[in-house]
């Protein structure tokens, strides 16, 4: 008896350094989003998640994504992050390469590795020395958004469905005031912020090549730069661009409102993004008609994938309860908020939005994936915001060179610079790969 | 710098032979303990603050410092060398340059002649100071919440206006073009009222009756602007285009407000010094990598105060 | 200074094309603030609103917790600003009045610390309040500007211009220094100490990515941080925006108001002498 005692004792001492912060159920559990419209389905986990630790406050701060990534640098390493840490793909390698990421617990990790429940390149994306450091949550899946009436106008019966087609609709669809003046883009094409210039600018580029800018090197954790080899493809496609920006098939102006916003507003007529865009028109132009539709066609057919990923800190003093918000987040009710809310489409299959597309069927294309169609992800690595940032100012000054106007040459110094420029970042990150 | 040579002249050492014990006199009379008392806490505050920062920023140019990374070997000079072929920054460089030059002399040509014009209507100068004081008050992010407004390129009061005199919509913070001189006119606007009061006072000391005589001598309004005005404010001169030089050099937080692209990032569409320094840090995490590059941003800043001194110096 | 009449003529209107030029923005974005969505966007554009209303900041308000934020950085922008005025005019006092070794030195580096700012040195500091513990308090918040190169700097030319017969002759009576400083410093440059005022409030009001780093809750942040993160947000809504700026304005306008003659005079005693 007192020998058993004294094992007791022992077993709790020899675990009280880890047992007592793991399993506190009171204090103060905070969460940063670089994703405000995520905001709410957090919300509506916390009822969940207050049934279990009612003394646990939750702090959930909002931020947008460059100002939440700066936060993040400056405190996860000095261990003052948030106890939660939602990262995306690309933010991921950073904070595992600083060992700044908690054990999954086990039933999690069966989750996450099931294929019945997660596909397997999302789990692969989180996963490091065969097992995963976080919990895939969401994807940003791109998509084709188009404006019906315009389409109509035009006398367009249904969305582009090759390259080709898009860039040619685009000349249709384009309104000129009698100056010449652009009153109506045809597309909306990312012409500032340069990492997402690439990103958009490489969706086009992953359909008629096959591959993306960056893709996985021979070498786990390498990173190998395919315009070169494209270059053809990748000139041709920067000329597209270019035609569409200056001269007589001009689609689309500097001075016009662009992306989601030019969309809602009707000043653009079709352009690609990603699946909050649904969401975002129906709050910010409720009265454009739009539809959704699979990216065009070239040589390949796919959409890109970007992966929201939650994670727990390791130096978070609520692990326990981080884990078990992070499982109430799981939730079908969560999931159909993340939906119906920020537009984002949830990862795992064993949940049920069948009553969600009916209600909402312009989801269809986004979320019903037709045979052949490709769900790819950026290679992950630690030096992509810098290349793709880099690379980006490269195209989008391309962009804005009207020289560039049926001057095959001349695209192709640019895009070889994109291509150099990439390969010198990640020589000196030290991942690059022939 | 600005050192303590303008100090008044009643300090200056009476005799060149001063002994020891005339100096610990003379330590005495000037109440060293309380200089040390008073000044040391507040010199230790900006040590801590300002200078140790400042200095580990320094240091940590010469690690690869990548900021989530655990691993941060010493580099030597490396970052350094990486700079000189860094195209971005480059561009950053030159961009600021531009942009410094082209604001300090805008602010501080149309504030200097603002300033003698008022000297002409003196009676109801207090207003307009008063007035062009409005925008140095008001913070930056407000203020540029407003320029954005204005600048929209759809429906931006200055586009409107400029339409009415024929020209076409301009994407002022889209087209790199433009976007230099969308911030110059910001940032003039948000200054010029600061100095347009300091050459007033530096005006307003100009004694009236040198003037007048000149005036009776039959001298020109140029003739008086040229041989007696700008000798007297030479010195008040070179004090603003220092700070003024400063404050544009490190010009960060319009452009940062300005320039945020459609999806909300900022897009940087026009690099400065600062802007490249944060990205490096807080985007990329190349902390190291940006500390060099506030070594090169301190020792450019330092060199032009260190000319602007040399050109504007007192030729006695 | 001339008294040519077209000069006059000439200043007249220049003076009050600018004049125009500085406060119309303001005025506009009040404009802005209080006009119905429809009329904002609406093309050409006017200036007064037809239907004014103050929707736009009811939504702000209730959105966000402005006046909370307002309330924030008012702590903050006082605090530094009172902390910024002794720190000052001690420093500017004693770099003004005495000779000491090393004097030249010490005020060059002082000075010299103004040439790089706050972003580029932000995370040593960083590291200073984390160690200590101070992460998301007022007075972390207000650390990196409890001093101020410039204040100093000016102080030190406000201060220079006191004649040094008074302080001989307070000495003569027994004064002490601190004494001095007290009574005769302070009490000489009281518009200087306005004017050094309002500038050190707005200084530390129109920071934000020191706050951006330093807040771990919503609570504590300040009016310009939320202005920024808010301005991103709703990129589509001008009004309440524009709502949002006008509120975090007005504070530093009212400042300004009350004590705009102290600033102006404060501003000429200090002379400015290089």
């Amino acid at each position: 008896m007192i020998k058993r005692l004294i094992y007791g004792l022992l077993a709790l001492l020899v675990s009280a350094g880890t047992a007592v912060a793991d399993t506190a159920t009171r204090g103060k559990l905070s969460i940063w989003l670089g994703y405000p419209e995520t905001l709410d389905a957090f919300k509506v986990g916390e009822q969940e998640f207050k049934k279990q630790y009612p003394n646990v406050e939750i702090e959930i701060l909002t931020f947008e994504l460059r100002e939440f990534e700066a936060k993040l640098a400056i405190a996860v390493p000095t261990g003052t992050g948030p106890d939660i840490l939602v990262l995306h793909d690309f933010l991921f390698p950073r904070y595992f390469d600083g060992d700044a990421l908690d054990t999954v617990p086990a039933d999690l990790t069966a989750t996450v590795t099931d294929p019945k429940i997660i596909d397997k390149p999302f789990t692969d994306i989180v996963s490091r020395n065969g097992k995963p450091w976080g919990v895939p949550w969401w994807t940003g899946r791109s998509a084709l958004f188009y404006n019906l009436d315009h389409f109509k106008e035009a006398g367009l019966s249904g969305p582009p469905q090759t390259v080709e087609q898009y860039w040619e609709y685009a000349e249709k669809l384009t309104r000129k005031a009698a100056s010449g003046e652009l009153t109506r883009a045809g597309v909306s094409i990312r012409l500032t912020g340069p990492s997402g210039g690439t990103q958009k600018f490489g969706y086009l580029y992953y359909q008629i090549t096959g591959e993306q800018i960056l893709e996985p090197g021979a070498k786990p954790g390498t990173v190998r730069v395919t315009i070169n080899k494209n270059l053809d493809a990748a000139a041709k496609l920067l000329l597209d661009h270019a035609t569409h920006l200056h001269g007589a098939k001009k689609s689309d102006d500097w001075a016009l409102k662009h992306d989601a916003q030019g969309f809602a507003s009707g000043a653009a007529s079709m352009f690609l993004r990603e699946a909050w865009v649904v969401a975002f028109v129906k709050k910010n132009g409720p009265d454009i008609n739009f539809g959704v539709a699979p990216m065009p066609r070239g040589k390949a057919w796919g959409a890109f994938n970007f992966i929201d990923i939650l994670s727990v800190n390791k130096g978070s003093k609520l692990k326990n309860a981080a884990w078990d918000y992070v499982r109430v987040l799981q939730g079908q009710k969560v999931l159909d908020n993340i939906l119906e809310v920020s537009g984002w489409i949830p990862l795992r299959k064993d949940r049920d939005y069948a009553a969600f597309v009916t209600k909402e069927p312009r989801y269809k294309p986004l979320m019903e994936i037709p045979a052949g169609y490709t769900q790819y992800i950026e290679a992950p690595n630690p030096a992509y915001e810098e290349v793709t940032t880099r690379v980006g100012e490269v195209i989008q000054n391309g962009f804005r060179d009207a020289s560039l106007l049926n001057n095959m040459d001349g695209a192709k110094r640019v895009m070889q610079r994109a291509h150099e420029t990439a390969v010198k970042i990640l020589k000196d990150q030290g991942i690059y790969s022939d | 710098m600005i050192n303590a040579s303008a100090a008044p002249a009643a300090y200056a050492p009476t005799t060149r032979s001063t002994r020891f014990a005339a100096y610990l006199a003379g330590l005495r009379r000037q109440h060293i303990a309380w200089v040390i008392c008073a000044l040391g806490p507040i010199f230790l505050l900006f040590v801590l603050i300002r200078v140790y920062p400042i200095l580990e920023t320094i240091r940590l140019s010469f690690f690869r410092y990548h900021i989530t990374q655990r691993n941060r070997p010493f580099i030597g000079l490396d970052n350094y060398e990486r700079l000189l072929e860094d195209d971005a920054f480059h561009t950053a460089l030159w961009n600021t340059i531009q942009f410094a030059t082209l604001a300090v002399a805008l602010t501080l040509l149309l504030a200097f002649i603002v300033a003698l014009l008022l000297r002409s209507i003196e009676r109801a100068a207090p207003v307009y100071e008063l007035l062009l004081y409005v925008p140095v008050v008001t913070p930056w992010v407000p203020a540029s919440v407003i320029w954005k407004w204005i600048f929209d390129p759809i429906y931006g009061v200055l586009n409107y206006g400029l339409s009415l005199i024929g020209v076409p919509k301009l994407a002022w913070l889209q087209d790199p073009n433009f976007i230099i001189y969308a911030i110059v006119m910001v940032s003039v606007w948000k200054l010029m009222g600061y100095f347009v009061v300091v050459y007033g006072v530096g005006l307003r000391n100009i004694p009236e009756e040198i003037l007048e005589a000149a005036e009776l001598d039959g001298a020109t309004p140029w003739q008086r602007l040229r041989y007696i005005i700008l000798p007297q404010m030479k010195p008040l001169i070179l004090f603003t285009v220092i700070i003024c030089t400063i404050i544009y050099f490190n010009i960060f937080t319009p452009v940062y407000v300005l320039t945020a692209s459609a999806q909300g990032a900022p897009a940087y569409d026009l690099k400065v010094v600062i802007s490249e320094v944060y990205q490096n840090a807080f985007v990329f995490y190349r902390m190291g990598y940006a500390g060099a590059q506030s070594v090169v941003l301190l020792l450019f800043v330092m060199s032009l105060i260190g000319l602007q001194f040399y050109l504007l110096r007192d030729r006695k | 200074m001339f008294k040519e009449k077209p000069i006059i003529a000439t200043a007249y209107f220049v003076c009050t094309v600018l004049a125009a030029g500085a406060v119309l923005p303001l005025a506009w974005i009040m404009m802005t603030a209080i006009k119905p969505a429809p009329e904002i966007n609406a093309w050409p554009p006017s200036l007064l609103p037809h239907e004014p209303t103050l929707a736009h900041f009811y939504k702000i308000l209730a959105e966000e917790n402005f006046l909370r934020y307002v309330l924030n950085s008012l702590v903050i922008a006082l605090g530094s600003m009172v902390s910024i005025l002794i720190t000052s005019s001690l420093a500017g006092f004693i770099f003004a009045k005495y000779r000491f070794p090393l004097r030249g030195v010490l005020f060059t580096i002082v000075l010299a610390t103004a040439v790089i700012p706050l972003e580029v040195y932000i995370i040593p500091l960083y590291l200073m309040v984390f160690q200590v513990r101070m992460l998301n308090t007022f007075p972390a918040l207000i650390f990196p500007f409890i001093i101020m190169t410039f204040g100093v700097f000016f102080m030190r030319q406000v201060i220079m211009s006191i004649p040094d017969e008074l302080l001989e002759a307070a000495r003569v009576d027994g004064a002490s220094e601190f004494w001095i400083y007290l009574r005769i410093i302070l009490h000489l440059s009281k518009s200087g100490l306005m004017a050094l005022g309002v500038f050190a409030f707005s200084e530390a009001w129109a920071h934000f990515i020191w706050p951006l780093v330093m807040v771990t809750s919503k609570d504590m942040y300040t009016s310009e941080l939320g202005l920024a993160i808010y301005q991103r947000q709703f990129y589509i809504e001008y009004g309440p925006i524009s709502a949002g700026a006008v509120i975090s304005i007005i504070p530093m306008m009212i400042v300004f108001a009350l004590l705009r003659r102290h600033i102006m005079q404060g501003i000429a005693t200090s002379g400015l002498r290089g």
